[in-house]
């Protein structure tokens, strides 16, 4: 299994300022309008022919992102030293 | 963790108002003290369990037009992208009965409903965190106006349990959504419905 770099709280609020920042309008146009390649349509629709095989049902892949996001969250944290 | 703690314990208060607090009643105040703290603790390391889909169906029982959107409805359509939140889009007649369908699990609104009413979104909140758009319309990035009450009309039901389901925008109007805030992850989302768009995969 591959083992996520740990991120300080630092790295951590950069990411998610940078996944949250709004874009203006004429950024959103210009990547709105990059068209989808076909490869990016395939990579995507291979990755949802696996979830929906793996977890059949909304719930079975809602209990499996609620999994996913606990075990990120975890992987994410700097580890604990001893006695804390 | 602390927060956990806090809306267990007040739940388990609630119990005993209700008369299923047993012998801790009884007890001499000192010890009602002691008990109640060795409780708390015993409660604060067990968390709470989020029954998701009984969430979701005391939310289609209780009569709200409410959309979930956000990731989640990816994730509801096959989309594998992670998230903590639970984003939902209220008609504002509703909030009342949303709210009324959430609070058996503790989730604690930020504002009453005329405030949601009157700032256009709120949360509920515990361990869980829903975000919630209250609002007859959103308007787009480009300017353009999405009523609720299309977006309802052309709802899809996505079946969580045999007495259960999930009541999302379909896939076209999932992409309008997603046009709303217009964040740079907004956009990884929307290339993401529309590449699912392109393999004719909704539900």
């Amino acid at each position: 299994m591959t083992r996520l770099p740990h991120l300080s709280q630092v790295a951590r609020a950069r990411l998610a300022e940078l996944a949250n920042r709004q874009l203006t309008g004429d950024e959103w146009q210009a990547q709105a309008a990059i068209p989808l390649t076909p490869d990016e349509i395939e990579h995507t629709l291979a990755l949802v022919r696996w979830f929906r095989r793996r977890y059949p049902t909304a719930a079975d892949r809602f209990a499996y992102v609620r999994r996913a996001y606990a075990r990120w969250q975890r992987a994410a944290l700097p580890p604990r030293k001893s006695g804390q | 963790m602390r927060r956990r703690a806090f809306f267990v314990l007040r739940r388990d208060i609630r119990g005993s108002e209700a008369g299923s607090g047993g012998a801790l009643e009884s007890a001499p105040d000192d010890l009602q003290g002691a008990a109640w703290t060795s409780k708390r603790i015993i409660l604060g390391v067990q968390g709470t369990e989020f029954d998701e889909t009984e969430f979701f169906r005391r939310i289609g029982e209780s009569g709200a037009r409410a959309l979930l959107i956000g990731r989640r409805a990816l994730v509801a359509l096959g989309l594998p992208v992670l998230t903590a939140d639970y984003d939902f889009w209220v008609h504002p007649e509703d909030v009342a009965l949303f709210n009324a369908a959430a609070s058996p699990f503790g989730l604690v609104p930020s504002h009453t409903p005329d405030e949601a009413r009157g700032r256009g979104r709120y949360v509920l909140e515990n361990d869980e965190h829903v975000d919630i758009i209250v609002a007859r319309f959103v308007t787009t990035v480009e300017g353009q106006k999405v009523l609720l009450e299309d977006l309802w009309a052309r709802r899809v039901a996505v079946p969580l349990a045999p007495d259960s389901s999930i009541v999302i925008p379909c896939l076209d109007d999932l992409v309008t959504t997603k046009r709303f805030a217009a964040r740079a992850k907004d956009l990884e989302d929307l290339r993401l419905l529309l590449a699912l768009r392109e393999g004719g995969g909704g539900t």
